[in-house]
């Protein structure tokens, strides 16, 4: 394990029933740095976030052998919460989900239910959350309306706003602008790069030109087997494996 | 597998022109060397007007390549190549303009009187000769060891050059009624030396094209003439 890993994978493999999905991963995921997550659908690599923050554990028949450590620490074999997992690994969705409450609320959310109750608190938990993802200027005469009356753009970064208001070490975002047009996709490309200062990030994403844009590191996922990875400057110019070359070019998947 | 069958097929066809390019400039090196050996004026101007063609071929290899940068967004080993067809093509269009340099000279040394040619021309330019069929050869086999043989051999070059130099420094001394042929001389001799050069950078290409190195030859002889010296 290298000095700089945030995550470590070891020998991991899960199984949904009897679909043998992620096959004897071995990875490190860098503290402070992108991790892009590539592959064809059903490849592994949603599987392969949702490990690191215990999404895994609501499906049913789901089990998982190996090692995931987080700072050295097995996140399935210590007596950490998957609450407080979750605190510390945040996530971000493909569709924007933010609570149909208002803007304000949907801030303080989490650290309200982490017991911070004072008004004056979680107005500033609130607007140094909004001013990091770089929409305080936008929200700050409109927080009590409704977050469902936004666009969609604006939904995914008032949902990254909500994930780093509770001060997460990692945020896992799984394709989080599939679902955006490319003005609010390069919003959120240029607040993953910002963040990755403060916090690790691994990026779930079907977009090539995305992943070589704003990742340090990338990983090509295949079957449920980590093809290929290495810094995505190399990985994209010139990829060791042919699968991964056919794969990032577009001739197969 | 075959799931962008029009992308492959224009980047064949992009592959394919880039080496008739090569062959064209290939030919007309040949032209050239025939043109001086025989002071042959009308092969000169046949050299100068084919340069034409040469260039359509740089600008539709240039406009291919564009499009497909710009549709197709092509990364790993299909950008490579894109990126070094943009650069080779641009070096093989200055060959060509060189030929037809060493043509506009040709024209100008027919009309004078008949002087001995620097002894090491000839060789010098059947060297930088083999050097573009090589180079030719290696893209067509992505021969990573024949470009590299490319490469090496600018050194003889540019050995041969300043033989020549030397030759037509004696020969000035020797014939000043003949200043004017062997500057004509001295100017062939230099476009020459800078054909293999443009030859060597294309063979360098070829190793970024087949292993993703990075490895661009140019020319050390600005590094040793830049040396100081303490004598």
């Amino acid at each position: 394990m290298s000095e700089n890993s945030k995550f470590t994978a070891r020998n991991l493999n899960l199984y949904y029933g009897d679909f043998h999905a992620l096959k004897n991963i071995n990875f490190e995921i860098e503290a402070n740095k992108i991790t892009a997550l590539i592959g064809p659908s059903g490849c592994g690599k949603s599987t392969f976030l949702k490990t690191l923050n215990r999404m895994n554990d609501f499906v049913e028949g789901c089990k998982i052998e190996g090692d995931v450590l987080l700072d050295g620490k097995d996140i399935y074999k210590t007596d950490m919460s998957a609450i407080e997992l979750r605190q510390r690994v945040g996530m971000v969705f493909q569709q924007p989900n933010p609570f149909p409450k208002s803007i304000y609320e949907n801030v303080a959310y989490g650290p309200r239910i982490r017991g911070i109750k004072k008004k004056s608190e979680l107005d500033e938990i609130v607007e140094t959350s909004l001013r990091e993802v770089g929409i305080w200027d936008e929200f700050k005469d409109r927080l009590h309306k409704s977050a469902l009356g936004l666009s969609g753009g604006q939904q995914q970064r008032l949902c990254i706003a909500r994930t780093v208001a509770v001060h997460p070490e990692v945020v896992l975002m799984d394709e989080p602008t599939s679902a955006l047009d490319p003005i609010s996709t390069m919003k959120i490309e240029d607040l993953a790069v910002e963040m990755k200062k403060k916090y690790t990030i691994v990026i779930v994403t079907h977009n090539m030109q995305q992943a070589n844009r704003i990742s340090d590191t990338t990983a090509f996922f295949l079957l449920g087997e980590l093809i290929e990875t290495g810094a995505t400057k190399d990985l994209f110019l010139n990829p060791k494996n042919k699968k991964t070359e056919e794969y990032i070019t577009g001739r197969f998947g | 597998m075959g799931t962008r069958k029009g992308y492959d097929l224009e980047l064949k066809e992009i592959n394919d022109r880039v080496e008739t390019m090569g062959k064209q400039v290939l030919l007309a090196i040949d032209r050239t060397i025939i043109a001086l050996e025989k002071m042959d004026v009308v092969a000169a101007n046949a050299i100068m007007k084919n340069d034409a063609l040469i260039d359509a071929m740089e600008t539709d290899i240039e406009e291919r390549c564009i499009q497909i940068v710009v549709k197709q967004q092509p990364i790993a080993s299909d950008w490579r190549r894109l990126a070094s067809y943009m650069r080779m093509i641009s070096d093989l269009e200055r060959i060509a303009d060189n030929c037809s340099d060493i043509a506009i000279y040709i024209k100008k040394l027919a009309s004078l009187k008949t002087v001995t040619p620097p002894a090491h021309l000839g060789e010098a330019f059947s060297s930088m000769r083999q050097m573009v069929a090589d180079m030719v050869e290696a893209f067509h086999n992505e021969d990573l060891q024949l470009a590299e043989k490319v490469v090496k051999a600018d050194d003889i070059i540019d050995e041969l050059f300043e033989k020549n130099v030397q030759e037509i420094r004696d020969a000035i001394k020797a014939d000043t009624d003949a200043i004017e042929q062997y500057l004509d001389y001295l100017f062939i001799d230099k476009y020459v030396e800078r054909m293999a050069d443009h030859v060597t950078a294309v063979a360098s290409w070829i190793s970024f094209i087949t292993k993703g190195e990075l490895n661009i030859m140019f020319t050390d002889r600005y590094a040793r003439e830049s040396k100081d010296n303490p004598q």
